[in-house]
């Protein structure tokens, strides 16, 4: 599904140049779950926003379902964002001004689409726990609420593949298992999602890990869950969805 | 993404600050309330000067003395006049002045007449018993003063209807009224003009010139404001123009026509300056409206320049969930043109607020107009300033990489 074949990012700054990511290649299949460790500084986030097509790698060849993004127009990048593409990021980037659904609805928006969108926000809230706190504005959330938040609104669209960028990071280690078996739902329902984190026991929920040291890309040491013991976490989850009195 | 949901998030952004923006719509508000005030106004002015200037009479010739404007009002005050009695038989006889039928000369101030317990403020003019054919007032009642009573100083009057209305009861003439410590013999009263332009034709008492000179205007020398000259037809008058101006140039021994003490105007020569008149007005209104909008242009842009470097990080992610550049750009521009419109429609509410009021409060000015035409170039104003001051910072915004604005230090 995605190619990266050579692929390194550059920023200038005014003094000198960063070298994020360095000549990476990376193969990620329909249905993978991906985990990207690594310590901070080493890339994690500039190669997931590449993925996501929120930047353009400075040299190397990105190709997602078969198409190089070099030759896609902004118009082409922004709807495969929109369509393909779900982001959870550390910070959880809400837009705090926003109600609960009106930031969940946001990707129906760009999408162009009028009718039912009250209706699948709502449905994607229920899958998170947020329906009771639909009307809230974002900014009054509490961290494990945003980010919930915002894996409906990254799933609302039903993209294929799922960008989650720390999401456990800012959170409290309950938040952290709910989301973490969110992610794995999505998983067990065929998507494909990459995951970055610097934790290894977060790590361990993926099918396998790879580990970026200042910008190029190695083999995981540690080893993944057992498949068996990723399903039961799945299962719990889907048996045990977080409370939510609305529903 | 469909129209409506781009309105709606443009009056979300505008929700964000609504105290600033409020302050920056104000030029744009008063741009517009101006275009309207002043394309009214310019209307009305328009309007009332040319009126007031075809009240004249189209076959008279009006000369000055040098020191009055155009306009009749008195510039060099106290100064002797540089017109005389001799010049004003000089310009009635039809030995110089072939094409005349008469002329008479007029002396005014703005003085109260009393009559009993009452008191009212006029225009009191003196002249000559030709006053009432050449000027064109018909008498309702008694009569006008004639040829024997004119040179004698006699102490009578004739009042317009304003005048009588303001002081009198039961039959005006044979009535006594005081002006100047002076009485004064009502002899007759002149027939209703009304209105021309904003000047009430009827505020006025008229007696003979040596009369005003003696008892209303002891102090100063004898003077004449304004000499009209009834010509023999509308047509001639350009000829009178040109037999007035050598007569009254030979008189005071003046070679240079342009060094003349006098200044000689037909009807035509008046209705051109109302018309430039009119044009300054024109130009003045283009100016303060120029001004104002280009206040409120510039405080909506830094307004909005202010507000994409402040919401970066609702730009982000709203590109990460698909928003292209164009759904971006169309945000912030419309958002600009959202506050503009709503600085125009305030402000043309505002014009037309001022207009009405205007024209109920100020009486003796022209009050100013409200057309269709100026309401449209107010909000095409509007329109425009928008654009033009939301397309910089809309496109800054548009420009804003998705990375960038998600990053979060
Ligand atoms: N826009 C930028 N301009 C300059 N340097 C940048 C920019 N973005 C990232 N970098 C640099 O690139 C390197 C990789 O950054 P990146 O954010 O990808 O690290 P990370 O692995 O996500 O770290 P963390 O775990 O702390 O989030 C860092 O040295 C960072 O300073
Ligand atoms: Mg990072």
């Amino acid at each position: 599904m995605i190619h990266l074949d050579g692929v390194s990012k550059v920023y200038q700054t005014p003094t000198t140049s960063i070298t994020a990511l360095d000549r990476v290649g990376l193969r990620i299949r329909q249905g993978d779950f991906l985990a990207i460790a690594g310590p901070s500084g080493s890339g994690k986030s500039t190669l997931l926003n590449l993925l996501g097509c929120l930047d353009r790698p400075t040299s190397g060849i990105l190709t997602i379902t078969g198409v190089d993004t070099a030759t896609l127009t902004d118009q082409q990048r922004s709807r495969l964002r929109n369509r393909s593409i779900g982001f959870v990021f550390q910070m959880f980037n809400l837009i705090p001004e926003l109600t609960v659904i009106e930031n969940v609805e946001l990707p129906l928006v760009y999408a162009g689409m009028r009718r039912g969108r009250r209706e699948r926000a709502q449905d994607a809230l229920a899958r998170v726990g947020m329906l009771r706190q639909y009307d809230q504005r974002a900014g009054r959330l509490s961290g494990g609420e945003q980010q919930r938040t915002a894996i409906a609104r990254a799933l609302i669209n039903e993209p294929e593949l799922i960008l989650a960028d720390e999401p456990t990071g800012s959170i409290d280690a309950e938040s952290a298992e709910q989301v973490l078996g969110i992610l794995a739902d999505l998983h067990s329902h065929g998507r494909t999602v990459v995951l970055v984190t610097h934790n290894a026991s977060v790590a361990a929920v993926a099918r396998r890990s790879l580990r970026l040291v200042a910008g190029r890309l190695e083999q995981e040491a540690i080893t993944p869950l057992p498949v068996p013991q990723r399903r039961r976490r799945a299962e719990a989850y889907r048996a045990h969805p977080v409370a939510d009195p609305a529903v | 993404m469909k129209t409506r949901d781009l309105i709606v998030a443009a009056f979300r952004g505008l929700g964000r600050h609504r105290l600033h923006a409020g302050l920056n719509v104000i030029g744009v508000l008063a741009g517009a309330a101006s275009v309207v005030l002043l394309i009214g106004v310019t209307h009305a002015i328009g309007k009332v000067s040319k009126t007031e200037a075809a009240g004249l009479g189209s076959n008279l010739v009006v000369v000055y003395p040098a020191g009055v404007s155009a306009s009749g009002v008195q510039v060099g005050l106290g100064t002797a006049s540089t017109l005389s009695s001799d010049d004003v038989r000089a310009l009635g006889d039809p030995g110089q002045v072939p094409d005349a039928v008469a002329a008479v000369p007029t002396a005014g101030i703005r003085s109260n007449v009393s009559a009993s317990q009452r008191m009212w403020q006029t225009d009191v003019l003196g002249s000559t018993e030709s006053f009432a054919s050449v000027r064109g007032y018909a008498l309702s009642e008694g009569r006008f003063f004639n040829g024997a009573e004119a040179p004698s100083g006699a102490s009578v009057v004739v009042l317009g209807r304003a005048v009588v209305d303001a002081l009198l009861s039961g039959d005006p003439v044979g009535q006594l009224v005081r002006i100047n410590n002076h009485p004064f013999k009502v002899i007759g009263v002149f027939a209703s003009r009304g209105f021309s332009g904003s000047y009430n034709q009827d505020d006025l008492a008229v007696m003979p010139m040596q009369t005003l000179w003696a008892d209303v205007l002891p102090r100063t020398e004898p003077r004449i404001d304004q000499v009209f000259v009834e010509a023999t037809s509308p047509a001639a008058t350009t000829l009178v123009k040109s037999q007035v101006t050598n007569t009254l140039l030979q008189r005071h021994h003046i070679t240079n026509p342009a060094l003349a003490d006098f200044q000689v105007r037909t009807q035509h020569d008046l209705v051109a300056s109302a018309e430039r008149v009119g044009t300054v007005m024109q130009w003045m209104l283009a100016v303060v409206a120029a001004i104002a909008l280009l206040t409120g242009g510039i405080g909506i842009m830094s307004l909005m320049l202010g507000s994409v470097s402040e919401r970066t990080y609702e730009i982000g992610i709203r590109r990460a969930v698909g928003a292209s550049r164009g759904n971006i750009l169309a945000q912030f521009l419309l958002e600009s043109l959202l506050l503009a419109c709503l600085g125009g429609l305030t402000g043309i509410a505002v014009g037309i607020g001022v207009s009405s009021f205007m024209s109920q409060v100020v009486t003796d000015l022209p009050a100013p107009v409200v057309t269709v035409a100026a309401v449209v170039v107010a909000a095409a104003f509007a329109v425009v300033i928008g654009v033009a001051a939301g397309i910089h910072p809309a496109m800054r915004a548009a420009r804003l990489q998705p990375v960038e604005a998600v990053r979060r230090l």
